[in-house]
């Protein structure tokens, strides 16, 4: 029963401390999962919530408040030390459910989790130019499935959001070649965001595909010829 | 969900029927039941949506679920009790997480295609070369020629079966890993200290953002992670219990550790302190040619499967590092060594990549005395020799570049040691009875 107690003590202060900031139950549990699932590969961040407070001093302003009455309420200084400790457990545990609500509902932005179906592709298919899209409208002109082709770009392909870009094509579009993977002479050129296209196209090249923002596909005349 | 469904009709119907005919004919019950529920919308011309075909199918089987408990509990008054106190046990909650975590887990994997930087980069694009060329010969096109291939491979090996390029079907190793990892900490909790400290451990795992995520995306830091926590673990077991042939998992799991990621060679390294500490701690009077035999345990794998890709690599000229390991000026070190307690105190204590789990850390090493227990002993040493490593590498070599990028990817290597050793002295620490009232 001590620890239900103590469950229901450090639960009762995170929601207490967090309403004193200005965000009632139910307005926290809208705002904190979008707060705390802002991740990536290489780490998690916390979000502010609207108004500006940090999730993470509400927690531990609600760890002190609970531990400040847990203190009262226990005499034996082992046992205050037990409960403090299970206090931090409990708000690990509070912080935790609204961590994977905000995982979940992250999740819709791409997926309708409630019809099971893909919606939107820009969030995941992430980059300036959609890259699998582009790659599959590419594949779709060229006239074989095996191909090499240089690759082209006005912009910095060794820096985000082209160098993701750049690699993300090359995944999208092999076995058509724009890594250098295969050696060998290429057989056309992607040019991605060129300023100046068409007139930059050598003249031994064909175009295939033109599309706005200065990208196209260009192969060499003989190749243009089997399509 | 044809299974549950399946079984609880079955029961509905016959209460008396034998279990072994409810267990065997609940999937094809199941599976013509909710068939023809999909017949029935269609007919009906209502949506055909998840929501649509599913929730109405669910809350069948879990209607018949209840009433049958209900049944069961009426006639034995006990069995009410029973489920209030069941609400109460923490394990009970935790089992929600568990649920919670897979869900998020499967949905994220599965539903989309690869998209993460490194799996785009070079792990899935490996895979997909060799798919295409069924050769190893274009080495010296692909990203990251040195990195060693075991991933990449699984994934050809997936879509190999499967006929065709699947950029989902890749995905399917990583959540597998992960449950892999959940089962292992659980299970070596459960047997070597309490059933409620493995629990404990399973949620700490949960609660951490990083691992989770890490778990739909195809990254190979996490099976990494499995590997190495799995041979440390294996080691602890084979020393405890002195079957030298948990040697030999342990030392295939290291050498599996380095065939997925670099890291792993220096880690084998860890594996074998950790096994030369246990032996010394053990006070086991052992003659050196046994020693040498349990040494040789615990690297013949490794040398077999580490060996023969280092040496491939090496003939044709792939061990390139792009000048990562290059030495750094020493008498700058201190600086880095400042950045990276900085960068380090960001990545464990501020995001929110772990939850709390360092938080706890940090209390249960000045509130427990974790020395106390071997086996939280043996995590402590372990992180510590895994914190060294990357300190190491990071403050001495031109790593340092990377650092603030990566090293929470690095901490997410060992972390499954974290968890647990939270796990053990917080069960002992929190349980612990205090003289009040025989609490």
């Amino acid at each position: 029963m001590r620890f239900v107690k103590l469950t229901i003590l450090y639960v009762l202060s995170f929601f207490a401390v967090a309403w004193a900031c200005g965000h009632p139950p139910l307005d926290l549990s809208r705002e904190l999962p979008v707060a705390l699932s802002d991740i990536s590969v290489n780490r998690s961040l916390i979000g502010l919530l609207p108004g500006g407070a940090n999730p993470f001093s509400i927690l531990v302003g609600s760890f002190l408040i609970g531990s400040i009455v847990a203190i009262f309420l226990e005499r034996n200084r082992k046992a205050v030390l037990q409960n403090i400790v299970f206090g931090l457990i409990v708000l690990h545990f509070v912080f935790y459910f609204f961590q994977i609500a905000g995982l979940i509902s992250d999740l819709d932005k791409d997926f309708d989790v409630s019809g099971w179906r893909l919606v939107k592709v820009g969030h995941y298919w992430s980059g300036p130019e959609n890259p699998k899209i582009l790659a599959e409208r590419i594949k779709l002109i060229l006239p074989r499935s095996r191909m090499k082709l240089d690759f082209q770009s006005d912009f910095p392909t060794d820096k985000d959001p082209y160098f993701y870009l750049g690699r993300s094509l090359a995944y999208h579009l092999y076995p058509v070649d724009i890594r250098g993977v295969r050696s060998g002479i290429s057989d056309g050129c992607l040019f991605l965001d060129v300023y100046g296209l068409p007139g930059v196209i050598p003249s031994e090249y064909k175009t295939v595909l033109f599309l706005e923002k200065g990208v196209a596909v260009a192969l060499k005349e003989d190749m243009a010829l089997r399509r | 969900m044809p299974f549950f469904l399946g079984h609880e009709v079955i029961a509905a119907l016959s209460p008396q029927s034998r279990p072994a005919w409810r267990y065997s004919l609940a999937f094809c019950v199941g599976a013509g039941l909710i068939s023809f529920w999909v017949f029935v919308l269609g007919v009906m011309r209502l949506p055909l949506t998840v929501m649509v075909v599913n929730i109405p199918i669910f809350g069948a089987a879990i209607w018949l679920f209840i009433l049958r408990e209900l049944k069961k509990c009426i006639k034995d008054r006990n069995r009410i009790q029973w489920l209030g106190r069941r609400v109460l046990d923490f394990r009970f909650w935790i089992s929600i997480s568990v649920f919670l975590n897979m869900l998020f887990i499967f949905v994220a994997a599965y539903a989309f295609q690869t998209y993460a930087w490194d799996s785009l980069s070079y792990i899935a694009f490996q895979a997909k070369v060799v798919f295409f060329e069924r050769s190893f010969q274009y080495g010296h096109g692909l990203p990251h020629p040195s990195a060693p291939l075991g991933i990449p491979l699984f994934q050809f090996w997936l879509n190999l079966n499967l006929g065709y390029w699947s950029d989902y079907f890749i995905q399917l190793p990583f959540p597998m890993f992960f449950i892999s990892l959940l089962a292992v900490v659980w299970s070596f909790l459960k047997e070597h200290v309490s059933s409620r400290a493995a629990w404990i451990a399973l949620f700490l795992m949960l609660c951490a953002n990083l691992p989770v995520y890490h778990a739909t995306i195809g990254y190979a830091d996490l099976p990494l992670s499995v590997y190495i926590c799995s041979a440390i673990l294996l080691v602890f077991e084979s020393v405890k219990i002195q079957d030298e042939r948990l040697l030999l998992i342990a030392g295939l799991c290291a050498a599996l550790g380095a065939w997925t990621k670099l890291e792993g060679v220096v880690f084998l390294l860890i594996v074998y302190c950790l096994y030369v500490f246990l032996v010394w701690r053990s006070q086991e009077s052992m003659r050196m040619g046994k020693f040498l035999k349990r040494t040789m345990f615990l690297g013949v794998f490794f040398v077999l499967v580490f060996g023969v890709h280092w040496i491939y690599k090496q003939r044709l000229g792939l061990l390139i590092f792009a000048d990562r390991f290059r030495m750094l000026d020493l008498n700058e070190a201190v600086v880095r060594f400042k950045s990276f307690l900085l960068a380090a105190a960001q990545s464990l204590f501020y995001l929110v990549n772990w939850n709390v789990n360092w938080f706890l850390w940090i209390a249960v090493i000045v509130l427990t005395p974790f020395y106390k227990n071997r086996l939280s002993g043996y995590l402590f040493i372990g992180i510590s020799l895994f914190w060294l490593a990357w300190s190491g590498c990071f403050i001495l070599t031109n790593n340092f570049q990377y650092m603030t990028g990566v090293l929470s990817r690095a901490v997410l290597q060992f972390f499954p040691l974290v968890a647990m050793m939270n796990a053990i002295c917080l069960d002992a620490f929190i349980f612990e009875k205090t003289g009040r009232n025989g609490k």
